[in-house]
């Protein structure tokens, strides 16, 4: 922790509301008019510095926000296991920070100790099973607390995958205890560019296990073609996207949800903008008191 | 079997675009054979496009010198040899400027491995651990004896470079927002620090950078003023320490050890 700041009277989330991922742009405007939204997001990787004008910023806008922890380069998916320091870092900000929600996605990064910044494709086997399943009890070992497994967007799929991906997280979720976190953007995209029901996908994940849930934007493309979507989280969340989320708070209930926009970043009126139009979806939901996450 | 298809995938996402060799990686997917090389490239643009602007954001003012399409061009050499050896974006191009200054195409410019360097170094400083700064009072309530063997302990964020050209001007006319100058031969010392949370940046007098120097070396004062004394004999010693003071270069005070300081 660092001198000078409390978390004591730090605001918790109780009931499923939009949240907006924090982005640097951002950042002053959130400091100067605090303006109203149910939480913030941010991706670990970019406080794991051990000071600076970033981390207190964080500090600060924690006050008066619940604050989500939301991973992208632990590389749940390694076959060679998870980096140490990288884990440490992260328990490090999960104490300092004391997020609602800790996740992470199922996908890998990191090999042979080179970072490749993108979330990369899995084959969904039973040693996949085997080596997530055991990534996961390391992680939330290490932090003491449960996380959740985001769903990936992908553009290809492997010859070797045997188990559905639905399939493949409802099993992660009941032999490793994770959550889920959703990401309907991530269904349409992988259902369209995989030739994929997205509702059945849905339909077939565990709904009490899901904590949260994500919206974004995506482009389309062709290739030889057929459609390629590219999930690039630089637009507003797509009609289609909007029908999936309101269908899939039919199916599992409202969950916090987070409005994710990280390239071609709007003016901060727009994002909020976002989030209030999930937060109508939420509303026209039965309310329903969040349990710990 | 997890473990080899990363190893072939990892290989495949760091070679050139135009390079072939995916052969390999081909045969595991599933996608009726339709688009799979596309569908590949999609995620090796990712990578490399994504890594090539985290090195845009690290070294502004190097790209500018540089230009943009030469910047990017080395910066694609640069991912493929030495990828980011950690999953945190911030702590990536910590040897950019050494690689750089072993750049065939950029042997001409010398000055751009000098950029980059100072800019690296500012990068470091805005994440560097908070310390508070030493107090300049502390040295009232000191005894005139004790003063000459005292020596300082760095502020984390505290970074010394010595350059071969003049970079600050340049540097400086490019936060402005205006037309970069190549940077002049000729040494210049630039001294990074972060006494709060913005990060600052003076050049010093020769006899101030020897004195800053032996200090962050932990000699001691009477040690460091000989030092700036032998390179510029005219050196107000009180007025530079105390401008290390108030400026926040150092966070702690020790006694040296008598004689080794």
């Amino acid at each position: 922790m660092s001198a000078g700041t409390s978390l004591v009277r730090s605001p918790e989330l109780a009931v499923a509301r939009a949240g907006v991922g924090l982005r640097h742009s951002h950042v002053q405007a959130f400091l100067e008019e605090r303006p109203e939204t149910g939480f913030l997001e941010v991706h670990s990787e970019n406080y794991m510095s051990d000071g600076g004008p970033r981390r207190r910023a964080l500090f600060e806008l924690r006050r008066d926000y619940p604050v989500s922890l939301h991973g992208v380069g632990l590389s749940l998916g390694s076959a060679e296991g998870l980096d140490p320091a990288h884990l440490d870092r992260l328990v490090r900000l999960n104490a300092d920070y004391e997020p609602f929600l800790v996740s992470e996605h199922l996908a890998w990064s990191v090999h042979q100790g080179a970072y490749l910044n993108d979330l990369l494709p899995l084959p969904y086997t039973q040693e996949t099973l085997d080596v997530v399943c055991r990534n996961i009890s390391r992680m939330q070992e290490a932090l003491g607390r449960r996380i959740l497994l985001e769903n990936p967007s992908s553009y290809l799929t492997f010859e070797a995958s045997s188990i559905p991906e639905a399939e493949f997280l409802a099993l992660v979720a009941e032999k490793s205890g994770c959550g889920l976190l959703l990401d309907v953007n991530n269904v349409y995209v992988s259902a369209v560019n995989h030739g994929l029901d997205a509702r059945a996908y849905i339909e077939a994940l565990p709904a009490a296990a899901v904590g949260e849930i994500h919206l974004a934007g995506h482009t389309r493309r062709e290739i030889e073609g057929q459609p390629l979507l590219i999930d690039d989280h630089g637009s507003r969340v797509s009609d289609p996207v909007w029908d999936l989320y309101r269908f899939t708070l039919g199916v599992i209930g409202p969950r916090p949800t987070l409005i994710e926009w990280d390239s071609a970043l709007p003016p901060l009126r727009v994002l909020l903008g976002e989030a209030a139009k999930a937060d109508a979806c939420l509303a026209a939901c039965v309310p329903e008191v969040l349990g710990a996450a | 079997m997890l473990r080899e298809m990363q190893t072939r995938f990892a290989e495949t996402l760091l070679r050139p675009p135009s390079q072939s060799g995916d052969r390999d990686v081909l045969a595991d997917l599933d996608v009726g054979g339709i688009g799979g090389a596309e569908r590949l490239a999609v995620y090796r643009t990712n990578v490399q496009a994504s890594l090539i602007e985290v090195l845009l954001a690290a070294f502004p003012v190097t790209a500018a010198l540089a230009g943009e399409k030469n910047f990017r061009f080395a910066a694609s050499r640069y991912l493929r040899g030495e990828p980011p050896n950690q999953a945190r974006l911030l702590a990536y191009g910590e040897g950019f400027a050494a690689w750089l200054a072993a750049f065939e195409p950029a042997a001409g410019q010398p000055w751009l491995a000098e950029m980059a360097r100072l800019e690296w170094a500012r990068n470091e400083a805005l994440f560097a651990a908070d310390a508070e700064p030493l107090d300049a009072q502390i040295l009232t309530r000191l005894s005139a004896d004790e003063i000459p063997e005292l020596a300082f302990v760095a502020h984390p964020a505290t970074r010394l470079l010595r350059f071969d050209y003049r970079l600050d001007r340049p540097w400086r006319l490019a936060q402005e927002g205006k037309t970069i100058p190549v940077p002049e031969a000729g040494e210049e010392s630039v001294l990074v620090r972060r006494p709060g949370l913005a990060v600052e940046q003076i050049v010093l007098s020769p006899g101030d950078a020897a004195m800053a120097a032996a200090l962050l070396d932990g000699r001691s004062l009477s040690k460091a003023a000989e030092a700036a004394l032998a390179v510029e004999a005219g050196l107000d010693l009180q007025a530079t320490l105390f401008g290390h003071l108030s400026g926040g270069t150092f966070s702690a005070f020790r006694r040296s050890d008598a004689g080794s300081g």
